[in-house]
């Protein structure tokens, strides 16, 4: 093909260079790995946030430990049985205390200590050797190793039992040991060796001392004991077969001079027998104020033994719902709540409250809080109940040989293991053991013992329990509640309603008072703002957008609280005053003759801002006294706060909003059209001379309403007091609604003014042109074509304001309060978060709440902007045709 | 229609016309625009006003009280008699607020006096403000100047004038021992640590491969030489501390407070005195400007309630700085992407509304992210990697904690839709005639993007960039969770290997505000301090804006000149 000639004369090139080529190759794979990647990062949050709150709803996992474990504990005898089983603290070696079977009941046995993960035993003691021979009833404390045990002629000895750990260097262990898997346990001669599954080594010994002298004072033999720890020794109480209680006290104290550790015994005997009650089971409180008896008819008492020689009998009540007898009893973890099943099969969980209706002397019901119904319709007898020594968990084991664990706090049924024959124990277990990091679940049934490995989840946290009312412990009832942070064996209450109710508080009065300013200003900003004042106001504004949150939040909870507590009813009597002082200047504006309007027409918003609105302030300033003395007795603060007054005042407040727009409505519609059709010769001056006496009678056909409605409201004994207003408190809605505004306003002033400039001019002037006054413009035509783009203007304010942290964190008192009474804290979802999250342990319940509550919030802005954006792509469309 | 006949054309009453304008409806919108202007200038002005007359010296009233009581302090706040406007409980007479100092004596930094009770107010002379290492203010009159039992001066005059000839070089060589022993003492410390961490690091390592248990032992006889060297230098170190504070020993300034109690101020906890009464302007203004110079320069004292705000300045400037660098690139490719070489169709729409989105999403969500993520996520992983040593040992995460590089990340995450949504606009605002242009030269996809589409756009990404800086820098609620800290001396950036500590905890001049503002034991005092941190946050973010604004206009004049 012959070349055609150029115009250089050189030959034109007609491929592309390969770098170029190659270049434009690497541009492409890097923008859009890196682009892709990055839009894939930013999404990600969202998805990391849900996989840090899923684990939540986990269901709990109990897997049984390897085939051999089901230790052989027989103690000899015609039917073993095993009275208590125990623990180490890291779950790895269990102690079972054996029983025999004799003519009088089962007798104490043995006590055997063998290895969880594979079953081996390690060691085996005689009941004699531990001080328990012919021992009936053993009851440890949840916490420690401190023990009571009762016997068959009446005596009980109060004495520690359990296994104690302590640590051990790895270097000289022997080789048998050493070698140790994690989180097996091993025996090195007579020592137990266990290692944790950390890798470290420990020893574990069996304290087993029941040696000193029994406390005599029942006669019968013991049914039942039970034992809590007091800051200066063991309370124990217990019951013997004729219905006696013996309670005691034991405080140690160390003598000064002769620094001997003197052990002081006070204590007292209840009798309980006589009237038709057979005490089947005691029960102590933790903080060992109060003893409660359960009957085997399902009856029971509950008797306050703040002095133990004196048990004061104060409340008997149901404990089997009329359903039979009890068959067990257990205190769960915390030390307030009991949890009792009954012969059907069904837990309940009964702690005190502080009940109105309460007839017991000490103002305290009983009150069954949760019920969980019993396991199958065949409804098995309970066997045994056991509480985790760290949570509120509750194992349950049943006459079929089914197991349960329950958590008593959002009356979840958290994991079922079905009995029957095939089932995991081949029978119904005696006893049933929580190991004390809740790591492994231990039944025994018969002469064998079972283990499982347990991973309880989240157990007290449920869909329920985030969203639903849940009786929390000491509550008179269910409530949505948060509060996360409290001693040990607090029950932390994770309900997120009281925190999205004040999101949702802290948003919707901010909003109130923030959207119809910008949305207003934006109005005017647009259109009657000369266009070079526009341009200096708007990137004012603008620029207060970026002004960081904590500067706000400051301000507003150190500088204006004060403030607007000192002045509250000026600030109250401005959102009255200031609006009407303007209208008022308009009507006045419009007595000047119309060529002096329109010769003076820029000069109409320095007066509004420097004239009008200083005037309305000082008005409010003078209106505020007489207007307190009128509506609030004359002192607002105490009104609020409920003393003395009528509601009337609340009511005209809360009204007049109402009652202004219900004035011009009818102003509206029956005086102006007759004004219109009568006003025809009249000459502009009297025009606006009447459309001022309008505007006069305006407002008093307002007031008028707002005070007619007012008292009819206060006759009949409504009050906006505990609703809509209460008792003030520094840091409130109000301030944060102010404060609020502050970021607010100039978001939604941009963005609103941003869609009003942009209706294309052309409808402008075309209504203009039809004689439409700028007003009637404005108001038809241009907010009209931009109502899409005003609608996501407040959205994205909406979004912000259920965002914003820190000003509701500095300016909100933070106390997880539900009302809507403006003068009162609250607590937001954000600064629940930020307050709390890095306090929270790493992956514990709470932590991943915290997330939940993240997740919440990301999904509450995330639907707000995206509607948003929505509605504004559909404008800038929209906007496109016109 | 279907009328044949015209209708009457219809007079129209002054009234219609005058409702028709809705004047009153266009005051209370004006009435809107002028209360958030007003609202918005009067919050600035506040801070603005507030913030720079912190460090301005006051006069020091002495008032004397009827019941013979003297007090010496600064006119806080006066308020005037207020009449009884509803009952009587509301009459009251005017007061002053008077910052009286002399915490350890009143117990209190504030006291109001009733005007009644008064009976004469002065400003003496001589009276001096003494601004202290602790306990606060103290305000006085100047007694004698001593060293130890031998007087150097007696009486007012010639006592401050004294001081002013002793307190540099006292003060000096204050400096100078706390110097030696923050930073040289603290270099040793670190000396022995790393040389600790090493054993630790040698046996962790012995124990998952045997064949390098030897480097056990000289790791430990390594430490073992670092401890006799480390001995051997703070011996060096006590000594020339110890002779600095013999030479500063026994100065002391020997005041007598308001009410004549001797109060003896050693030299070297004096940070500065002054005696406002005697001040012209120009010393006010000495005075002020060194106040300012401490307050930039300096560390914090008093629980962040006094001194300066370095740290916090630096770590506010080094998180901003490294956002910025980590949210450049990303943003840029990330809009380019979007704009340039993403197909049209739903789904692009779909990731450019996510996105959208994600610019509104709240900041303490991303907070929420950063601490799982980044600290607990990455941190945590790195830490069981790389510095397992002091992990075991300490049982203190290096990475696993809040640092500067998590907050850094987590802020860039947070601006990255902004950056994004603004780059994309730049991107789209350069005409494609010019991308046709380019491409009818022959250029390739590439080239036009390099040559012609992104230098037009740089001034508006430059934009964008700039207002996530300022966002950044004023953003706080995700630092609280992602290594904020009330106090941190050690710089992320500074003179030890290896210059940059990234996971290092930080001050930030936001979360300072909300600490001292609100966490601070004594907030009345504390007060003006935060008021001045806040102003000069706000200038920092004000003059960011301007900037944006600045580049955004001469964006718009370039696009003028160049349309054709």
């Amino acid at each position: 093909m012959a070349s055609t000639p150029t115009f250089t004369g050189r030959a034109r090139r007609r491929a592309t260079r390969p770098w170029v080529k190659a270049s434009d190759g690497i541009a492409r794979a890097v923008i859009t790995l890196g682009g892709i990647g990055t839009i894939i990062a930013v999404l990600l949050v969202a998805v990391f946030l849900l996989a840090v709150a899923l684990p939540l709803f986990r269901p709990a996992r109990l897997t049984a430990e390897h085939a051999d474990v089901q230790a052989d504990v027989a103690g000899g005898g015609a039917v073993p049985g095993v009275a208590a089983i125990g623990a180490d603290e890291a779950g790895t070696v269990a102690w079972i205390l054996s029983t025999r079977a004799t003519d009088a009941g089962p007798r104490a046995a043995e006590l055997r200590v063998v290895s969880i993960t594979d079953g081996k035993p390690l060691l085996v003691r005689s009941a004699t050797e531990a001080g328990l021979e012919a021992a009936t009833v053993i009851a440890c404390s949840p916490s420690g190793q401190h023990a009571v045990a009762g016997f068959a002629d009446g005596s009980f000895r109060v004495g520690r039992l359990g296994l104690e750990s302590s640590f051990r260097a790895e270097e000289g262990l022997p080789a048998a040991v050493a070698g140790l898997e994690p989180g097996t346990a091993g025996k090195d001669g007579e020592t137990i060796v266990v290692r944790a599954a950390g890798g470290q080594f420990a020893t574990v010994a069996v304290v087993a001392d029941f040696g000193g002298e029994p406390s005599v004072g029942l006669s019968a033999p013991v049914l039942d004991a039970d034992i809590t720890m007091q800051s200066d020794g063991p309370l124990v109480a217990v019951l013997d077969a004729t219905g006696m209680v013996r309670v005691e006290t034991r405080s140690s104290r160390r003598n000064l001079l002769t620094d001997e550790l003197v052990t002081s015994v006070s204590g007292g005997t209840l009798e309980s027998g006589g009237d038709g009650f057979e005490a089947r089971f005691v029960r102590l409180s933790e903080l060992g104020d109060q003893l409660f008896l359960f009957a085997g008819d399902g009856t029971a008492r509950r008797y306050e033994i703040r002095d133990v020689e004196t048990p004061a009998l104060r409340e008997s009540f149901d404990a089997a719902g009329g359903a039979g007898g009890v068959s067990g009893v257990a205190r769960m973890f915390g030390g307030n709540a009991l949890a009792v099943a009954d012969a059907a099969g069904a837990v309940r969980v009964f702690f005190p409250t502080r009940a109105e209706t309460a007839t017991a002397v000490d103002g305290l019901a009983m009150a069954a809080a949760k019920l969980f119904p019993p396991a199958r319709v065949a409804a098995p007898a309970v066997t045994a109940l056991a509480a985790s020594p760290r949570s509120r968990l509750l194992a349950v084991a049943d006459a079929s040989g089914g197991l349960r664990l329950l958590q008593t706090t959002t009356g979840a049924t958290v994991t079922t293991l079905p009995g029957g024959v095939g089932g995991p124990l081949g029978g119904p277990a005696s006893a049933l053991l929580v190991a004390p990091r809740e790591n492994r679940l231990l039944a025994a049934s018969g002469g064998r013992l079972a283990a499982w490995a347990l991973d309880p989840g989240y157990p007290e946290v449920s869909w329920r329990s985030l969203f639903g009312p849940v009786w929390y412990e000491k509550y008179p009832g269910p409530v949505h509640a948060w509060e996360t942070t409290g001693h040990e064996s607090f029950e932390s209450k994770f309900g997120l309603v009281p925190l999205i109710f004040g999101t949702l508080k802290a948003t919707l009065y901010s909003m109130l008072f923030a959207t119809p300013v910008a949305i207003l200003a934006a109005i005017y900003a647009s259109q009657f703002l000369p266009p070079r004042w526009k341009a200096r106001i708007k990137p004012t504004i603008e620029m207060m957008a970026s002004l960081p949150s904590v500067v706000l939040g400051f301000v507003a909870g150190l500088v204006f609280a004060p403030v607007i507590e000192r002045w509250l009813m000026t600030l109250l009597a401005g959102f009255l005053c200031v609006p009407l002082v303007l209208l008022a200047g308009a009507y006045a504006w419009q007595l000047l003759p119309a060529g002096w309007r329109s010769r003076f027409a820029a000069w109409r918003f320095p007066l509004i801002g420097l004239v009008a609105l200083p005037v309305g302030l000082a008005v409010s300033r003078a209106a505020a006294g007489p207007l307190e003395r009128l509506l609030f007795n004359g002192d607002v603060a105490a009104w609020l706060d409920g003393r003395g007054g009528s509601g009337f005042g609340g009511w005209v407040l809360a009204l007049v909003p109402l009652a202004g727009v219900g004035a011009a409505a009818l102003m509206g519609r029956f005086v102006s059209p007759w004004l219109r059709r009568n006003g025809r010769g009249w000459s502009p001056r009297r025009a606006a001379v009447v459309s001022l006496a309008t505007f006069a009678v305006g407002i008093a056909l307002a007031a008028g309403l707002a005070v007619a409605a007012a008292a009819f409201f206060d006759a009949l004994r409504l009050d906006t007091r505990g609703g809509l207003f209460g008792t003030y408190v520094q840091r409130n809605a109000l301030v944060v609604a102010i404060g609020m505004s502050f970021a607010i306003i100039p978001l939604i002033f941009t963005i609103a003014e941003d869609a009003l400039s942009s209706v294309p001019d052309h409808l402008r002037s075309a209504s203009l042109g039809a004689g439409a006054t700028p007003w009637q413009t404005a108001i038809r035509v241009i907010v009209p074509a931009a109502a899409s783009g005003l609608f996501s203007a407040v959205m994205i304010g909406l979004g912000r304001a259920v965002g914003e942290t820190m000003i509701v964190l500095m300016a909100a008192g933070n106390t997880p309060l539900m009302g809507w009474n403006l003068f009162n804290g609250f607590q937001t979802l954000s600064a629940a978060i930020a307050t709390e999250l890095p306090e929270a342990a790493r992956g514990s319940g709470h932590y991943r709440v915290l997330f939940l509550a993240a997740l919440t919030l990301f999904a509450m802005t995330f639907v707000v902007n995206t509607a948003a954006e929505v509605v504004r792509q559909r404008f800038r469309r929209r906007a496109h045709e016109l | 229609m279907s009328s044949d006949k015209p209708r009457p054309r219809r007079m129209r009453s002054p009234y219609t016309s005058l409702t028709a304008h809705g004047e009153p409806w266009v005051w209370l919108t004006g009435g809107a625009l002028a209360l958030a202007i007003a609202m918005i200038t009067g919050l600035l002005a506040f801070i603005a006003i507030r913030g720079a007359s912190t460090f301005w010296p006051v006069p020091l009233e002495l008032v004397e009280l009827a019941d013979t009581r003297r007090a010496l302090g600064e006119v806080a706040e006066r308020e005037p008699p207020q009449a009884a406007v509803a009952g009587a409980a509301d009459a009251r007479g005017g007061r002053r607020l008077l910052r009286t100092a002399n915490f350890e004596i009143t117990g209190n930094h504030y006291e109001w006096f009733d005007d009644a009770a008064v009976a004469r107010s002065s400003r003496p002379e001589w009276a001096t403000a003494v601004e202290r290492l602790e306990g606060g203010r103290f305000h006085g009159f100047p007694v004698r100047l001593r060293q130890g039992e031998n007087v150097v001066a007696e009486g007012p005059e010639a006592t401050w004038q004294a001081y002013r000839r002793e307190h540099s070089a006292v003060r000096r060589r204050y400096r100078e021992a706390v110097r030696i022993d923050r930073h040289e003492r603290g270099r040793l410390q670190r000396d022995l640590r790393a040389a600790r961490l090493a054993v630790v690091q040698a046996e962790l390592d012995a124990e998952s491969s045997p064949a390098r248990a030897g480097r056990v032992a000289a790791a430990t006889a390594a430490q073992q030489k670092v401890a006799e060297r480390v001995r051997h230098e703070s011996l060096a170190l006590d000594d020339r501390t110890a002779a600095l504070r013999r030479q500063n020993e026994g100065w002391t300034l020997d005041m007598e407070t308001a009410d004549g109690r001797a109060v003896a101020l050693p030299l070297e906890a004096i940070v500065r005195a002054w005696q406002p009464n005697r001040l012209s302007f120009f010393g006010k203004l000495g005075v002020y400007v060194d106040r300012w110079r401490e307050f930039l320069a300096d560390d914090p004292r008093e629980a962040n309630s006094a001194g300066g705000v370095f740290p916090a300045i630096w770590g506010t400037v080094a998180m901003t700085l490294i956002m910025a660098l980590l949210v450049a690139p990303f943003g840029v490719l990330a809009a380019l992407y979007l704009r340039e070489y993403a197909s049209r169709g739903p789904v692009t729409t779909a990731v450019r509304i996510a996105i959208n989105n994600l610019a509104g999403v709240p900041s303490i969500v991303y907070g929420a992210f950063g601490l799982g993520f980044f600290c607990y996520g990455l941190g945590g992983g790195i830490d069981e990697l790389f510095f397992r040593a002091s992990l075991v040992a300490d049982k203190q995460p290096t990475f696993g904690t809040g640092g500067l590089l998590w907050a850094s990340l987590t802020l860039a995450l947070l601006t990255l839709p902004v950056v994004i949504v603004a780059t994309e606009e730049a991107l789209s605002a350069v005409p494609n005639s010019m991308r046709e242009g380019s491409y009818a030269c022959g250029a390739g996809k590439w080239q036009t993007i390099r040559r012609i589409v992104l230098p037009r756009a740089l001034p508006g990404i430059m934009t964008g960039l700039i207002l996530a800086m300022a966002r950044g820098a004023g953003e706080v609620a995700p630092l609280m969770l992602v290594g904020v800290k009330k106090l941190a001396l050690d710089l992320p950036i500074d003179g030890t290997f290896p210059f940059i500590h990234p996971e290092r905890e930080f001050m930030h001049l936001a979360y300072l505000i909300y600490d001292v503002g609100f966490q601070s034991p004594n907030s009345q005092a504390a007060k003006p301090m935060v008021f001045t941190i806040t102003f000069l946050l706000v200038a920092i973010i004000a003059l960011l804006n301007l900037f944006a604004i600045w580049l955004r206009s001469r964006l718009k004049r370039r696009y003028v000149a160049q349309q054709f």
